[in-house]
């Protein structure tokens, strides 16, 4: 008889918040015999140089701490599941990433404006990815929440 | 198909199985490739990953990373891997906090650009070290 499970592990996103860790990389399942524990490192250093990695922009060369609602960060990191329920490896600071590449006007700084081009860019983003219309709707919200907390404060003038 | 109580048979305590496996990567060198004391961080690391998972397990060998704050320079190092076999419930946010504040000292201290760990198959990379 199966065994039911009684208790469960905290998420990946509640993890990654806790250790105040970048966007995480699947390595797969590793060994746990003394023999291939000493190769772990190497193991590791493989996976993360392999493609089979989550897809990361190598110009995405620097990080920072971006301050956000804890509702923000579970919308993305549920439309992170959702694309990789799709086979589309991406964690939801990949999915904030690019978000706020797409979402950063150029030339243009007006509230009205960068809200517009913010929302327009999910748009391209939902269309990139395959995005249900009701993972669009979350999205556009979670992209007003973060213009409505000033997230894109900083580019108006 | 058969099954076997293994816990009666082995004599081994019961409860909720081991099977969620942490292990964190001690550094040798700062992130300059300057020495640390590689013996007494990896001797820290097993010290509090025991007092957090009740036991942990520390193998040596080399391993690399790319700093790409600094060009991409890749740097090799001896290093030691040092794991904890846990219950998925141990893995809470109690002693994930806790395991957090040593990364975060052995980030700081140890000058490191990147602290590294892999959680049930998952590498979580941390480069600020600010808990």
């Amino acid at each position: 008889m199966k065994r039911k499970r009684k208790s469960k592990a905290l998420s990946t996103a509640d993890t990654q918040r806790l250790l105040g860790s970048e966007a995480t990389i699947s390595v797969g399942k590793l060994p746990i015999d003394p023999v291939g524990m000493k190769a772990i490192a190497s193991i590791v250093r493989e996976r993360l140089i392999s493609s089979g990695g989550r897809p990361s922009d190598p110009a995405w060369t620097i990080s920072r701490k971006v301050p956000m609602r804890l509702e923000t960060w579970e919308e993305l990191d549920r439309i992170a599941q959702k694309l990789q329920k799709q086979n589309i490896r991406v964690s939801a600071g990949q999915v904030a990433a690019i978000a706020l590449e797409r979402g950063l006007p150029k030339g243009v700084d007006s509230d009205e404006s960068i809200q517009l081009f913010v929302l327009s860019a999910h748009e391209e983003t939902i269309v990139e990815y395959n995005i249900s219309p009701e993972d669009s709707l979350r999205g556009s919200q979670v992209f007003r929440a973060m213009t409505k907390y000033g997230l894109f404060s900083g580019l108006s003038t | 198909m058969a099954t076997f109580d293994t816990n009666g048979l082995l004599g081994a305590i019961g409860g909720d199985p081991k099977n969620f496996t942490v292990y964190v990567f001690v550094p040798s060198l700062t992130r300059d490739g300057e020495p640390i004391d590689h013996e007494a961080w990896r001797g820290k690391a097993l010290h509090e990953m025991a007092s957090i998972f009740g036991g942990a397990t520390a193998m040596e060998g080399s391993g690399a990373w790319r700093d790409d704050d600094r060009g991409g320079e890749v740097k090799v190092e001896r290093i030691s891997t040092v794991s904890s076999l846990m219950a998925e419930s141990d893995w809470n946010e109690e002693k994930v906090s806790r395991l957090a504040r040593f990364l975060h000292q052995m980030g700081r201290e140890a000058n490191q650009g990147e602290i590294g760990l892999v959680v049930d198959g998952q590498y979580f990379p941390i480069r600020e070290f600010d808990k």
